[in-house]
């Protein structure tokens, strides 16, 4: 329609010219209306459907037209008409060439999404987010996406700019998968062959390195990700096994990365994935992200088995963020069976597997969880009567749900009488937004309480979590880690985002935010980190990151961390 | 000018059909307001729950008749060539044509005005106002609605210079309601700046998802809405309705400075 309403209007601005030569011929006063046609068909336009910046041109060619409604006088007349038709054609040319008009608006979509946020983004505060600041660092940048229509720019930046609220529940999501996928290939760089971790110790090591035990293999992809084949370099047979024939192997200490100290090349990672608002979880996983920075080959300092120190040429094997996906999965993926299944590993061992704080659609957005608690009591009672004395609760990768699901588990451990899970926030619906009092805090609520049954009081319980644990996964965490008889354990915290979210509708994605609070006793948001990045959900014993985690996980494929719970308990 | 404010007046209070078509309108939006409050869900059943779940309440009904005043005010004597008179008189088409049709527009943005206010008002008295919005913001949203109005107003000023015959201006004054009615049947909104029914954008309270938990409820929906008006659509809206007064006003003398008035 667009393009037909511009082309309707030259032929008008054409027809107008016509017109003055036959109003000559055949005078009369009549003709005068026709004058007003093209204005009101682009009124109308404009009106009945969207306006549009790039018809400039064309609303005010139509309406020079009407100035022919004031003077009879040729020579006004016909440069009017000429100067309207040539605002019209011109404008009509615009459209068809330049590749600017029906461009991807991607500031629209940043202006959109930013504006939501500032508006109802409950954690502004806590966190100490300087909205000026970033407005002014992120709308040129989208701008300037826009103007180049850079999909993949536009994509990081949504990733960057979700980073700075270092909030779990801030991400972006691009609506075209395959799109999605392709920028995810460009945006985290090239895959040499290895990823890169922090030890305890605060030596950077590889793992996942191609070609060793059990580690990710560049020809195998990963997911969905199903076109990673087209990533792939050229004679990618005989460069894949360069670095391990060099010498690098699952544990190898890195010393440099083309040129740079390890340190450095951390530094270069300047977006990941999914937030980690705890300073020492951010730390840990920005260094896997680190690996995928260089360009067709890197220069990588390592030290060898014999100790002294060599570096290799690695090129490019394809991109990376397959090997960064499988790296963070085989740290942080829990044992591999159904939602609130158990698993009994030993005769005093049982595991219950949460992954997700889901247990059926019709239970989902409501509080009974009744069938749930129910049916897992009376597996608890029978392990207690198997002579069972120990419960390890697997946490990790738990990407949270429902809070009363997480109290329809908790209550079954709880010691006896209610406790208080959290409060949920006044809401000022006037204003569209929860209520904070003179000190500034969010205004409690109803209390969200529950009956502890208190049914392994005689018995130990672990949780085992991990940065990956987030929401109500987070808040099961806390919630139990105040049990006498629980032990919270795990390479890294937990997540530490907690606050129920919303989601805003962008034209090319979406945005997802903390958008409803829960509220601790003080009033404080329940889990989530301050301006500090500290989490605050108490991990009690942290697994060590050493030789023998990297051998375990990369090599052998074993779940190390479940290994050492097991060996922990034993008496 | 003088002169012809005093005529104009004159015919207005002439218009006694004009009159009673709007005070009919008034008392069934009235009528119709509290009935619509009654049987409100998901909000308070208040006049403010109204407008934000159905705003049109306040203006599709002004939008459907304000062709009536303007056709009464500005071309209800062209059939008995009052406007001939007029100019055979001495007076100037500048003045004639200029203060027919500011004052038809001014009155007839005032009568759709007191329109729109009508069900809430009724609402207020009944329902009360209640909880679903600010008060203040919601009415300066509805008094905005007068910048697209005049702009309607104009047009069809515009029109009556054309059709010169009071019920045609009307059934094309509702033509123009019919066809905007018509597209948004088919799911287009039409909130756009240039819009006749800009007023669509003014009184479009974006709702959003704000729920909390709840011991009864587990997760409990609450319909919010944002009644805080966007300075740059309050001034867009009245930038441009002006200019599109002023030009549709210009175009109608344009038309109008070369009448055979036969």
């Amino acid at each position: 329609m667009d393009k037909i309403f511009a082309l309707i209007e030259l032929i008008l601005s054409a027809g107008i010219l016509l017109l003055i030569r036959l109003e000559k011929k055949r005078p009369s006063t009549r003709w005068r209306i026709l004058y007003a046609v093209p204005f009101v068909l682009a009124a109308a336009v404009a009106g009945f459907i969207p306006w549009d910046k790039y018809y400039i041109g064309v609303y005010a060619g139509a309406l020079l037209f009407t100035f022919c409604l004031f003077t009879e006088n040729d020579r006004i007349r016909i440069p009017i008409v000429c100067c309207g038709g040539l605002l019209i054609g011109g404008t009509l040319l615009f459209i068809m060439l330049s590749p600017l008009y029906g461009a991807d608006d991607y500031l629209a979509d940043f202006e959109k999404g930013f504006r939501e946020m500032k508006d109802y983004y409950v954690l502004a505060e806590e966190k100490e987010i300087d909205w000026d600041v970033l407005y002014a660092k992120y709308r040129p940048q989208f701008e300037e996406a826009t103007k180049q229509r850079d999909e993949v720019r536009n994509i990081k930046l949504w990733m960057q700019f979700a980073n700075e609220f270092y909030d779990g529940h801030v991400g972006y999501s691009f609506g075209d998968s395959a799109a999605f996928e392709n920028a995810l290939y460009r945006i985290f760089g090239n895959d040499y062959g290895l990823a890169l971790m922090k030890m305890s110790d605060g030596s950077y090591v590889a793992v996942n390195v191609e070609g060793c035990g059990e580690a990710y293999a560049v020809t195998e992809g990963i997911d969905d990700f199903d076109k990673f084949r087209d990533t792939l370099a050229d004679d990618i047979e005989n460069k894949r096994y360069i670095i391990k024939n060099a010498g690098i192997k699952n544990g190898t200490i890195i010393t440099s990365w083309d040129g740079l100290s390890i340190e450095e090349l951390v530094s270069k990672a300047d977006v990941m994935m999914a937030n980690m608002p705890d300073a020492e979880n951010e730390a840990f996983f920005r260094t896997m992200y680190a690996a995928g920075y260089g360009g067709e080959e890197v220069v990588i300092g390592f030290i060898d088995e014999d100790g002294s120190e060599k570096t290799v040429k690695a090129p490019r094997l394809g991109a990376y963020i397959c090997r960064l996906m499988s790296t963070m999965k085989k740290i942080d993926e829990g044992v591999f069976i159904s939602n609130l299944d158990w698993q009994k590993l030993d005769d005093k061992t049982a595991l219950l597997r949460i992954y997700s704080m889901a247990y059926d659609l019709k239970s989902y957005s409501g509080s009974d969880y009744r069938e749930m608690t129910d049916t897992l009591r009376e597996q608890i009672l029978a392990y207690k009567v198997e002579g069972v004395n120990d419960i390890i609760i697997d946490l990790r990768r738990n990407s949270g749900g429902s809070p009363f699901m997480v109290m329809g588990v908790a209550q079954l451990f709880a010691p006896l009488g209610e406790h208080t899970d959290c409060y949920n926030a006044v809401i000022n619906k006037k204003r569209a937004a929860y209520e904070r009092g003179e000190d500034g805090k969010y205004i409690k609520g109803e209390a969200i309480t529950y009956m502890g049954e208190d049914l392994w009081a005689d018995g130990r319980i672990v949780l085992l979590v991990n940065a990956e644990t987030v929401s109500a996964g987070d808040e099961m965490t806390y919630l139990m880690s105040s049990f006498p008889n629980v032990t919270i354990m795990g390479y890294t915290k937990t997540n530490s985002s907690c606050q129920a979210v919303s989601q805003i509708e962008l034209n090319k994605g979406s945005l997802s935010y903390s958008a409803v609070p829960s509220l601790t006793e003080d009033a404080e948001p329940l889990i989530d980190t301050y301006a500090d990045h500290k989490g605050r959900v108490p991990i009690d014993v942290v697994i060590p990151i050493n030789e023998e985690v990297i051998a375990a996980v990369f090599d052998r494929g074993e779940d190390y961390q479940l290994d050492y719970v097991k060996e922990w308990l034993q008496p | 000018m003088k002169r012809e404010i005093r005529l104009f007046i004159y015919n207005m209070l002439h218009s006694r059909f004009m009159f009673v078509i709007f005070f009919l309108m008034c008392l069934l939006t009235g009528f119709l307001s509290p009935l619509w409050i009654s049987q409100l869900g998901g909000v308070s059943n208040t006049a403010s729950g109204l407008l934000a779940v159905d705003s049109s309440v306040s203006y599709s009904f002004t939008l459907m008749l304000m062709c009536v005043p303007v056709a009464y005010l500005c071309a209800g004597d062209m059939k008995d060539r009052v406007i001939n008179y007029e100019v055979m008189s001495g007076h100037s088409r500048l003045s004639i044509y200029f203060s027919r049709t500011i004052l038809t527009v001014l009155f007839t943005t005032l009568l759709s005005l007191i329109l729109s206010f009508v069900p809430v008002i009724v609402g207020i008295i009944i329902y009360g106002w209640g909880d679903n919005m600010e008060f203040g913001y919601a009415m300066i949203r509805l008094l905005f609605c007068a910048f697209p109005y005049m702009r309607m107003a104009a047009f069809i000023c515009f029109l009556a210079f054309l059709v010169k015959k009071a019920t045609g201006v009307m059934v094309w004054g509702y033509m123009v309601y019919v066809f905007g009615a018509f597209t948004e049947s088919l799911g287009t909104k039409i909130p756009y700046m240039t819009a006749f029914k800009n007023a669509v954008a003014l009184l479009e309270f974006k709702t959003r998802s704000v729920y909390n938990i709840s011991m009864d409820g587990g997760i409990v929906n609450y319909a919010v809405y944002q009644s805080k008006p966007e300075a740059g659509l309050l001034l867009t809206t009245a930038v441009v309705s002006l200019l599109m007064t002023v030009i549709y006003l210009l175009m109608g003398y344009g038309l109008f400075r070369r009448d055979d008035l036969n």
